[in-house]
């Protein structure tokens, strides 16, 4: 375990990167434990669902790997890369879920564990999820890169293929509409 | 951030949705899809690889206006560079471009030449012929003297028929005078410099006019002019021509033919024939005074 701690904190992601171009499976393990949470938190606020999130996070690390070869180093990084990857593979599924239709969907709120407890735990919690799924898509993964991961609108922007004025648009219309939700289930106190 | 983006109760409520930490064996469950082979599908509609970031120099419209016109900026300022260097044939002068290339010792600065060109402007305006003519400046005589002078270099004065040029002369120096201009003593006085300078022949035409203007005003009855005054007094009486016509008929026969004949050559010869024809005559006449002479 030290060991691997070690080679976390020593090789960079272009150099993991490498490896994957390797085809190193130890590099992208290497790659998961390190950014693998990324993924995972962003897919678990926007489809709010624990299984579909991990699906999402493993699908944005299984890419990775199947881009190892075309890495430049030097650039952004492999957390920004599982950034734009992660949410455009939610927004993608919920474009899926939307022409699916709510019938073939499963009824995710009453079969996941976790929002059950959830809501069992915390009534606040719940109603949060609620308003930010009530949210339109972008919306959505505006509020949840922008407030959640606190990335730069700039970044997000660029993550969603927008322009930066449009985003910021996207974004003070996704804020009051939360806000507005949030206040309007009487959980802001 | 300067300004929270949520209230602290909303914020607050928002931060309550946490998410569960990854769940165990993640990575195991990663690398277990890896090795059989359960890889995403390149053609599903999942995001492709994002690009290295880059500054987009051709998009949206603001960039793509300031690209155009920084562009067009840039063909304009190579331009003018490129005249007042001379690549187009002899340097333009441009004030700042041509100045700095001059400094940087690459192109003389044509400055000279286009100030020459300046000075030579005005001299085409003041050759160039006006056909109109218009009132001078200057005030009583000069003012006369320089309209005249005026009509007199208009070449469509010139052509015109002598009335007509008087009449215009006369047009336009009653323009002098009610213009105020100049004084009827200015118009006199000028004339009488402008007379001085005519050659001899016209001074006198123009002086017998005068003169006989002059006399209509007063009243005179005199309105022959001085040749015609001369020829009449040269007019026979009506005495003498009943005594020449007694003289033609004691004439000869062939004399008065000749006579008659000289006569009617007399009124369609040339100015150089008629004084052989006159002489004619004379002798005709002093042949038969001297026969009528001897007769008596």
């Amino acid at each position: 375990m030290a060991s691997r701690a070690a080679t976390l904190t020593e090789e960079d992601d272009d150099a993991l990167m490498a490896r994957v171009a390797a085809r190193d499976p130890q590099a992208l393990r290497l790659l998961a434990d390190r950014h693998a949470a990324l993924p995972w938190r962003i897919a678990n606020r926007m489809l709010a669902d624990p299984a579909e999130a991990e699906d999402v996070a493993q699908e944005a690390l299984l890419r990775l790997w199947q881009q190892g070869e075309k890495w430049q180093a030097g650039q952004s990084g492999a957390a920004a890369w599982l950034t734009r990857v992660a949410t455009n593979l939610c927004l993608d599924r919920l474009r899926r879920r939307r022409f699916v239709g709510d019938d073939a969907v499963p009824e995710r709120a009453d079969d996941a564990p976790l929002a059950d407890t959830a809501i069992e735990a915390d009534e606040v919690r719940a109603a949060v999820a609620a308003c930010i799924e009530a949210l339109p898509d972008r919306q959505r993964s505006a509020i949840v890169l922008t407030y959640y991961e606190e990335t730069a609108n700039r970044d997000a922007a660029e993550y969603l293929s927008m322009q930066l004025k449009a985003f910021e648009s996207l974004l003070f219309r996704a804020r009051a509409a939360l806000r507005g939700c949030v206040e309007a289930k009487g959980v802001a106190s | 951030m300067s300004q929270p983006v949520f209230p602290p109760n909303v914020a607050a409520a928002l931060d309550r949705l946490t998410v569960p930490p990854l769940p165990e064996g993640f990575s195991d469950r990663l690398l277990a899809r890896l090795a059989a082979g359960d890889m995403p599908l390149e053609s599903e509609a999942a995001p492709k690889l994002p690009e290295p970031r880059q500054r987009r120099i051709l998009g949206g419209r603001w960039r793509r206006s300031g690209f155009i016109v920084g562009s067009v900026g840039l063909l304009g300022m190579a331009t003018a560079t490129a005249a007042a260097a001379g690549i187009f044939g002899e340097p333009i002068y441009l004030p700042v471009v041509s100045e700095a290339l001059a400094k940087a010792d690459l192109v003389e600065n044509p400055k000279v030449k286009a100030a020459a060109k300046t000075e030579a402007k005005p001299k085409t305006v003041v050759s160039k012929p006006s056909p109109k003519v218009e009132p001078v400046a200057p005030k009583g005589k000069d003012a006369v003297k320089a309209a005249y002078a005026q009509l007199q270099a208009n070449p469509e004065f010139k052509t015109l028929p002598p009335k007509e040029r008087m009449r215009t002369a006369r047009r336009e120096i009653a323009k002098l005078v009610s213009n105020g201009a100049a004084t009827q003593d200015d118009v006199k006085a000028a004339w009488n410099e402008i007379l001085a300078t005519l050659p001899p022949r016209q001074r006198e035409r123009i002086e017998v006019a005068q003169q006989r203007r002059e006399a209509r005003k007063a009243g005179a009855a005199e309105t022959s002019k001085p040749g015609m005054r001369e020829r009449q007094r040269k007019q026979p009486t009506p005495e003498q021509k009943a005594a020449r016509r007694e003289a033609i008929r004691q004439m000869p026969e062939s004399d008065r033919a000749r006579i008659k004949e000289l006569r009617a050559q007399l009124q369609s010869a040339t100015p150089a024939e008629k004084p052989a024809l006159r002489r004619e005559l004379r002798e005709i006449w002093a042949r038969n005074a001297n026969v009528g002479a001897s007769n008596e």
